[in-house]
């Protein structure tokens, strides 16, 4: 037997000497147990904010109805990617990895269309200590508790992973900031609230690799 | 008479098992089959041998640490697998940002051996003879400065000389030994 085998024996029987039982982590129960509380608590912070004045009239209208029914498809699809990526045997999910991008894809075209036929429209001139405390305060909790539960796991895709998590949490901040913001126009909608998220994004996919380290 | 793959892995899914429940004896056994598996893995594709064992350590490590991340419903292979090709990716990363793949071990060099080959020997008993026949002082020089690899100013500082001695020294011992190689 040479050193080296003895070496790997040596870690062997040293990790065998610190084997505890474990829990099996079941993805699809986290991202569950996320949606649920991302929800509830989207949900209690539009509530506390306040909901928009005119949110009767925009319940009835079909493009407002049509892009919270897309950034909650997007958000949940975006959800079960980030907790199906944090284990190691995620190859068989990889078949889904595109809804999510083909769904975001289909708002930004949205986006597009909009700015097209109706231009980027009125931004208000608060809107940094407006929008953006609010987007924060929409985003906070869900991010650290998607964070936390992620960390748990094992990823052996932590770019990706990070990316998904950064797509699942601002469209469910988003969905929270257009139960409360009045102004539906591109500008705001997306420039203002949207915005913040890409930052995020950009510094998350740098940091995803350390913060995902195991 | 080696297991078949499926059988193997029923093997080590029943071990997983019993080690994600504290099974010490278990987790030994699943250990100690997956390192062959490791070893074959990564050994196809990692650029020096010397290190597979160490990358195999790693992934014994990784596999330690995601161990509740296995599904028991799950074969064992594709998650193994999946650690492997990570931790892999992981060196590989590592080695190029260091340049380690410009770096070589001196015991791995292959050099020829110049000392026992024979065809070697006639022609370096040349050199020797001719290195014999320079005065003592170019001789010393030239051992020190192109076969022991000192500098100049450790030359000097060996010899007595001064910098620009040496290097005179050292080219008028060359020309003497090209003459007499010619």
């Amino acid at each position: 037997m040479t050193n080296k085998d003895q070496e790997i024996d040596q870690t062997i029987k040293h990790l065998c000497g610190d084997l505890k039982p474990v829990c099996c982590v079941n993805p699809l129960w986290r991202a569950l147990l996320w949606i649920l509380l991302v929800i509830t608590y989207t949900s209690a912070v539009a509530m506390t904010i306040g909901l928009r004045d005119n949110i009767a009239e925009a319940m009835n209208r079909e493009d407002y109805i049509f892009e919270l029914m897309l950034a909650f498809a997007t958000g949940i699809s975006a959800s079960l990617m980030t907790f199906w990526l944090s284990i190691p045997d995620c190859e068989r999910y990889k078949k889904f990895l595109a809804i999510p991008l083909t769904l975001v894809g289909v708002q930004f075209v949205w986006m597009l269309d909009r700015l097209y036929f109706e231009g980027v429209g009125n931004i208000r001139e608060n809107w940094l200590s407006h929008c953006w405390i609010n987007t924060a305060l929409h985003t906070t909790l869900p991010a650290i508790a998607v964070l936390l539960l992620v960390r748990r796991g094992a990823t052996v895709m932590p770019c990706a992973l990070a990316s998904y998590a950064v797509l699942a949490v601002s469209e469910f901040g988003w969905i929270g900031m257009r139960l409360v913001c009045p102004h539906d126009n591109v500008g705001e909608a997306y420039f203002i609230n949207f915005l913040p998220y890409v930052i995020i994004g950009i510094i998350a996919g740098i940091a995803a690799k350390k913060l995902f380290r195991w | 008479m080696p297991i078949p793959e499926d059988d193997q892995d029923k093997v080590w899914q029943e071990l997983a098992v019993k080690a994600q429940s504290g099974d010490t004896s278990a987790y030994h056994d699943l250990l100690k089959s997956s390192v062959p598996v490791i070893r074959r893995s990564i050994g196809r594709t990692l650029p020096n041998s010397d290190v597979i064992d160490d990358v195999v350590q790693d992934v014994l490590l990784s596999i330690h640490k995601a161990l509740h991340t296995y599904d028991p419903e799950r074969p064992f292979l594709p998650w193994l697998m999946a650690i492997i090709s990570f931790r892999r990716t992981d060196f590989l990363r590592q080695h190029y940002a260091t340049r380690g793949n410009k770096q070589v071990s001196i015991e791995t060099v292959d050099l020829p051996d110049y000392l026992n080959s024979s065809e070697s020997a006639v022609h370096f008993g040349d050199v020797e003879k001719a290195l014999d026949s320079l005065p003592q002082k170019q001789k010393e020089v030239v051992e020190l400065l192109k076969i022991k690899g000192y500098s100049t100013k450790e030359v000097s500082e060996k010899t007595g000389l001064s910098e620009s001695a040496v290097k005179v020294t050292m080219h008028r011992a060359l020309q003497k030994l090209k003459e007499k190689l010619a």
